[in-house]
């Protein structure tokens, strides 16, 4: 019985935290004038009431998929430029995040806390905090209005290196001595124990890399002010009467990707918010 | 042993589930990519199947020549009009309309015994006619004796009159004047006869004087009479005078105002003239032929056969020797810059220019508002058939300008102003892309290929939508068509 109560309570806190999904889908199935309907409160000025949204859709309609998918290049501008950005980002932090994670987990250098502590703080300073050093910066390089204005801060984040650095630290002593004393060079102890054993530290920050850069709003609305750089994630900054139903579909299509990227690492991503809750 | 085998087997399901998810949502991940790539492509076709494709020009200097361009008719030059006597009775028509005659080709044949009937029918009337003059002449003279016997009456009469008042006027005078003497002779009686006669009686002096005074009064009174008498008896005779004078003038003027016997002679004359006519149609058999060589150009709609020769018409014939003209119509706005005595060239339906024409008259087309009939004569020599059509062109003054477009490029809002579409480039999502944009313009002239414009409006460099493959409005996004680019 008390185990029914707690599934209950369950099922209906899940359904609050699914809500949002089923919203949009539901709208992204329904057609222009169903959509004017339920969004009048958030379309008219001034409106008193709030949004509704049925359950099903009372005529349901693939018009806005098609309209996104067959009639909408800017939609893909956006799209495959999320791709670039996102995957741009990935790539450095792989190239470069990787072996700091290592160097911090398994060298002894000097300021090797100092500077592992300036990473922490850096990781828990917000956007907000650091955008106008940053805008500073990029200003400087003449990187504001380019891509590289968002993919070069994110490539260089400090947060993939300490969840790295958490599964790099768990790999024994022991074996790295031991392949050393086989006559194993750095980079080889780095190619074929560090990394294969660090393996779902690794992807675990991939995943959680990718499923916040691919969501990443404020940094392109900062630093890019040509909208054919713009991500997904502004396509249509404004919903209007017209563009609803091709907010809602561009949305469930731009959720596909995440969703996706989630479940191919879902094991890793738990794994990897487990070690960055681990306190050093 | 067995829980221990089922947790493996569970771990491993497990395992193997995770694992098998994990490997579908990366083919997933993968077949999302590749498909989302597939509708890049097709978005991108479609956008640029639907994108209309413009072509497009630059402003120019350009000269404006009114070329104007008229299709019209080779007509004669002289049209003549066959006529004949009205309310025959028509046998045959053997003429039609466009048809080619030589002098003496018969046209229309009229009904001989309807002829020779209404020659007869006239020749009564005329007889009857004459009859009507006999009589009315013969009345007009017997008036005639009439009056004269009245007014030499009258003359008697009055000469009667004037006789017998003088005679009364002077029997009077007579009278008037004896008691004039008689008066006067009292008053010259010496006085001494007076007295003694007074003496004589002196006893009765008183009684005689009394006598004289009577006496004198009564001559007094007698002379008066008579004196009136002869005034009347003038008063008399001119009065019996003017009476008879009148009666004359009466006879005089008494006199039937009738003019029968002129209207009855006119008729007779045109009843001859009539007649004479029948009778040279009755010599001619009844034939009306081409009195030239010609085309037959219009024939009247009652000329049929079996019909009756109308008042108007019955044909019309164009001379062949006359000479050609060739007619067109134009509008107002064309009449601008069409002049008399402007050169022109005739293109024939033959593919021939006839050069070193002039327009020989422009006038208002009555029957249609707002168009002008011109015509341009041509010379009798010239190789052209009757009714063929031909196109005029007349080439005008042309007149320089700074800003030139063509006429395709210039397009009409529902208030009649003039803009055109000129391309701007803005940036997108997909880049920069060309939009149209309107700009009302001011034309300053044009003609059927250019306008021109008032000069700065549009920057020489800048390009503006000349036509497009699609149906394009201001704020449109629309790509050059692959031959501008």
């Amino acid at each position: 019985m008390k185990r029914k109560i707690v599934l209950t309570v369950l099922v209906f806190m899940a359904i609050i935290m699914c809500y949002p999904i089923i919203f949009l889908s539901i709208g992204s199935l329904m057609g222009k004038q169903e959509l004017i309907e339920h969004l009048k409160p958030m379309l008219v000025e001034k409106s008193e009431s709030f949004i509704t949204m049925g359950l099903v859709p009372v005529f349901p309609t693939l018009k806005n998929y098609v309209q996104i998918l067959m009639d909408s290049p800017e939609f893909f501008v956006m799209f495959w430029n999320s791709v670039k950005i996102t995957g741009s980002i990935l790539v450095i932090q792989l190239l470069v995040g990787v072996p700091a994670a290592w160097a911090f987990a398994k060298y002894n250098f000097a300021g090797r806390k100092l500077l592992f502590t300036l990473y922490i703080i850096l990781m828990m300073m917000p956007f907000q905090v650091t955008m106008l050093s940053n805008y500073l910066v990029l200003d400087y390089l003449k990187l504001v209005n380019t891509q590289l204005a968002v993919i070069l801060p994110a490539g260089f984040s400090t947060f993939p290196v300490f969840i790295m650095y958490r599964f790099f630290s768990d790999i024994p002593k022991e074996i790295i001595e031991a392949a050393k004393i086989d006559g194993a060079t750095d980079l080889q102890v780095f190619r074929y124990i560090a990394l294969p054993g660090a393996s779902a530290g690794i992807i675990s920050a991939l995943v959680l890399g990718f499923l916040e850069y691919w969501n990443l709003i404020e940094q392109p609305m900062t630093f890019l002010t040509d909208s054919r750089l713009w991500p997904l994630s502004l396509y249509l900054p404004e919903i209007t009467v017209e563009t609803a139903g091709n907010a809602f579909a561009s949305s469930i299509i731009g959720l596909i990707p995440a969703m996706l990227v989630f479940l191919a690492g879902e094991d890793y991503l738990e794994k990897g918010i487990m070690a960055s809750a681990i306190k050093e | 042993m067995t829980d221990i085998v089922k947790k493996v087997w569970h771990m491993e399901v497990k395992k193997k589930e995770h694992s098998s998810m994990r490997e579908k949502a990366v083919k997933a991940l993968a077949v999302f990519f590749v498909l989302m790539f597939i509708f890049t492509i097709l978005s991108r076709a479609a956008n640029a199947m639907t994108i209309p494709r413009v072509s497009t020009e630059s402003p120019q200097k350009r000269s404006i020549n009114h070329t104007i361009q008229a299709d019209g008719t080779i007509e004669s030059q002289d049209e003549q009009p066959i006529l004949t006597v009205d309310g025959l009775k028509i046998g045959s028509v053997p003429a039609e309309k466009g048809k080619q005659v030589k002098a003496g080709e018969l046209l229309l044949q009229i009904d001989i015994d309807d002829l020779n009937e209404k020659i007869k029918e006239l020749e009564l009337e005329a007889e009857s006619i004459g009859l009507e003059i006999s009589d009315a002449q013969y009345n007009r003279s017997l008036q005639n004796a009439n009056r004269e016997k009245n007014i030499n009456r009258a003359v008697d009469n009055y000469n009667a009159a004037v006789e017998s008042g003088n005679q009364s006027v002077d029997q009077a005078y007579q009278e008037m004047l004896n008691a004039q003497k008689t008066l006067e002779d009292y008053y010259n009686t010496p006085l001494s006869e007076s007295d003694s006669s007074s003496d004589s009686s002196d006893n009765d002096s008183n009684s005689g004087s009394s006598d004289n005074s009577d006496q004198e009064e009564q001559l007094r009174a007698d002379f008066e009479a008579k004196k009136s008498a002869y005034e009347d008896a003038i008063a008399a005779r001119d009065e019996t005078i003017r009476e008879k004078n009148n009666a004359i003038e009466d006879a005089q003027t008494e006199s039937e105002k009738s003019s029968t016997v002129e209207n009855a002679d006119i008729k007779k004359e045109t009843l001859e003239i009539k007649l004479a006519k029948y009778k040279e149609l009755l010599k001619q058999e009844g034939k009306i032929t081409a009195p030239a060589d010609g085309v037959i150009t219009a024939i009247d709609e009652t000329v049929v056969t079996g019909g009756v020769t109308p008042v108007t018409k019955l044909m019309l014939l164009a001379k062949e020797d006359a000479g050609f003209k060739f007619v067109t119509t134009i509008t107002k706005e064309e009449q601008k810059y069409v002049s008399l005595g402007d050169e022109i060239t005739l293109a024939t339906k033959d593919n021939k220019n006839i050069n070193g024409l002039t327009v020989t008259s422009i006038t208002k087309n009555e029957k249609e508002d707002d168009t002008y009939e011109v015509t341009v004569s041509l010379n009798a020599d010239e190789e052209v058939n009757l009714y063929d059509s031909a196109t005029m062109k007349v080439s005008g003054t042309a007149k320089a300008y700074g800003t030139c477009i063509s006429k395709n490029a210039l397009r009409k809002d529902a208030n009649g102003q003039d803009y055109v579409l000129l391309l701007a480039e803005k940036d997108t999502v997909l880049g920069k892309q060309l939009e149209a944009e309107a700009l009302n313009v001011n034309v300053l002239d044009s003609n059927d290929t250019y306008a021109a414009l008032t000069e700065g409006e549009i920057a020489s460099g800048q390009k503006i939508v000349l036509s497009s493959d699609k149906e394009i409005q201001a704020g449109d996004t629309v790509r050059l068509a692959e031959n501008d680019e």
